[in-house]
């Protein structure tokens, strides 16, 4: 258990034994929810994603890997060596693999293709562990997706291979399995639910909750201490789902990366964001 | 390190964000390994090499901390130089130069 | 699905053949959808720590709720009344003694302790380690937790709204064995009927919300 989740639990038995304070009998949301607006905002300048922007700069500046290339004429969608903007256009497909790529798989498709890494490695450890430093596929998705802050999302739907895409990300979505016959909408396919003290966006549709939401990944993720992707987001909730590992980079993940970014299309990129 | 220091009022800004892990040394990893501590013990900063401030830090600071404080007195173009030293005996240095708050 | 026979006029005629079209079309489509699927979701996953790729086989509860509406659309009104049927019959009850607080009750102690745990059967979890029922994690239920989901109804004073007579202990039951038996859609888990809680376990969450010395309850 991290510190911040120590901290918060403590707090919480803290005021469930001292029933006599004045804790507000009416329902905590919305002070809670000032309390971590307030906070956010006044740490928003000072973000530590930062830190691994800053660390993904100069990892797709430098000349590294076994061809000794940067990533200079990486092309993430807008031609090769173009940064700006081009998260706010993934997943998409692309002619090289044939295939529909998010940010991640195509961060790993240029570290191999141009710089010589090798694949199986990379994916076998894409986050950092315990009190390990960010891996180099987080501050390369962090310094990507900084670099489309403000870009208005358009995820395309131009290829059948993208609609078909987003059809699967839909049915997926609502695939419910597991012994608690979860499916990503049990939790986030109605408004205005929260689990515990954690708000809940309804994914489930196009909306100005699905626009803020995919807008803010990657993000530096207090409780983790680290600056988290969407992938990793997502192997997280099926963790919590009760599902099996979800494999990095899967047609799963992808899938469901394009049926949220879609929904999403219209908003602003305001990543990397940061979140309890 | 990610240092921006601003004039504001007659006073220099001076906000750092670190990159440290801060380990107190009492958290276990997924296998259930001690992992050890390992975190800054000094933070000096100084203006135009002049040290303004000596803290001394331990396990109760966060992982990535981030540093805010202001310096009386001061220009736009002074030096601002900041350096930790952690139990480990690493070192880290950086420097950033006062400016004028951005227009609004 | 169901063929349209055309009737009537040759408009309507034509108008009734377009929706039998597109029905097929939409049949078809939510089949290709559910094909794709299946394989991509054997391709995507991997098993960790004793949670094995069986989880993503659906059963027919679970492949008749994941049709966005299904939960409320009167085409599944009769399959889901079916489950519903079945979830019922299905429900084991504590064993040996007819429904009474003395008999059925479990401690409410361990009945919080079990709402407020949110482990168990994940890949996070070690092998065999006791489930919670993570009932915070959606409901409302002893006044002084303030961390409490809105998923599902508040349960603060449950057991002031539904005394701890025998309907009450049945229905209780019911709910926690098989949520399925009210809701065919449900988004509650089958703590019962999926092996999750132990019936001790969930003898001691009838407590916690009918027991009147319960905090649920006071």
């Amino acid at each position: 258990m991290t510190r911040g989740t120590a901290v918060a639990a403590t707090a919480i038995r803290i005021a469930a034994v001292l029933p006599g304070l004045a804790w507000p009998a009416a329902p905590a949301a919305p002070s809670t929810h000032e309390a971590i607006e307030d906070y956010r905002a006044r740490i928003a300048d000072d973000n530590p994603a930062e830190l691994a922007v800053a660390k993904g700069a100069s990892l797709w500046r430098e000349a590294r890997g076994p061809r000794g290339a940067s990533l200079g004429r990486c092309d993430l969608g807008l031609g090769p060596g173009i940064v700006a903007g081009a998260a706010a256009r993934l997943p998409r497909w692309f002619a090289d693999t044939g295939a529909v790529m998010d940010l991640e798989a195509r961060i790993v498709h240029c570290m191999t293709t141009l710089q010589g890494f090798d694949r199986e490695t990379l994916i076998a450890k894409p986050f950092a562990g315990a009190a390990e430093p960010t891996t180099d596929i987080e501050a390369i998705a962090a310094f990507v997706v900084d670099a489309a802050r403000g870009a208005t999302i358009d995820v395309p739907q131009e290829r059948p291979e993208e609609v078909a895409a987003y059809r699967r990300g839909r049915a997926l979505f609502h695939y419910r399995a597991g012994p608690y016959d979860f499916s990503c909408a049990s939790c986030h396919g109605s408004a205005g639910h929260r689990i515990r003290l954690q708000e809940l966006p309804d994914l489930s549709r196009p909306g100005p909750t699905a626009r803020a939401t995919y807008a803010t990944w990657p993000a530096y993720r207090v409780s983790q201490g680290a600056l988290r992707t969407l992938e990793w987001r997502l192997a997280d909730c099926f963790r919590q789902q009760r599902w099996p590992r979800l494999r990095y980079l899967s047609p799963v993940a992808i899938d469901l990366a394009t049926f949220l970014g879609v929904n999403a299309n219209g908003g602003t990129m305001d990543a990397p964001g940061l979140k309890r | 390190m990610r240092i921006r220091a601003t004039l504001r009022s007659g006073r220099i800004e001076v906000r750092v964000l670190i990159a440290h892990p801060m380990e107190t040394g009492l958290r276990k990893d997924e296998a259930g390994n001690p992992i050890p501590a390992w975190y800054i013990t000094d933070v000096t900063a100084r203006v135009n090499d002049r040290i303004v401030m000596k803290t001394a830090w331990g396990t109760a600071v966060s992982k990535d901390p981030l540093l805010v404080f202001h310096v009386l007195g001061g220009a736009v173009g002074d030096r601002v130089t900041v350096d930790w030293i952690d139990n480990r005996g690493d070192r880290r240095t950086d420097e950033a130069t006062v400016v004028a708050p951005a227009s609004p | 699905m169901r063929f349209v026979e055309p009737q009537g006029r040759a408009r309507r005629c034509r108008a009734l053949a377009g929706l039998a079209l597109s029905c097929l079309v939409t049949a078809c489509a939510t089949r290709n959808a559910a094909d794709a699927i299946a394989t991509e979701l054997a391709q995507s996953f991997e098993a960790q720590s004793g949670v094995m790729l069986d989880r993503l086989q659906q059963s027919p509860d679970q492949a008749l709720c994941s049709e966005p509406g299904a939960a409320a659309s009167s085409a599944s009104l009769a399959q889901r009344r079916a489950i519903e049927r079945a979830a019922r019959d299905g429900v084991r009850f504590p064993s040996g003694a007819p429904p009474s607080p003395q008999a059925w009750l479990g401690d409410w102690r361990r009945g919080e302790r079990i709402a407020q745990s949110g482990v168990g059967l994940q890949t996070s979890d070690r092998p065999g380690t006791e489930a919670g029922g993570n009932c915070y994690g959606c409901h409302r239920l002893a006044p002084t937790e303030i961390a409490y989901g809105t998923l599902g109804p508040s349960l603060t004073g449950y057991g002031l709204r539904h005394p701890p007579d025998e309907a009450g202990l049945r229905d209780t039951w019911i709910r926690l064995f098989d949520s399925h038996a009210f809701d065919a859609c449900s988004v509650m888990p089958r703590f019962g009927a999926r092996g999750i809680l132990s019936e001790e376990q969930l003898r001691d969450l009838l407590a916690l919300l009918l027991d009147p010395q319960s905090p649920v309850n006071r």
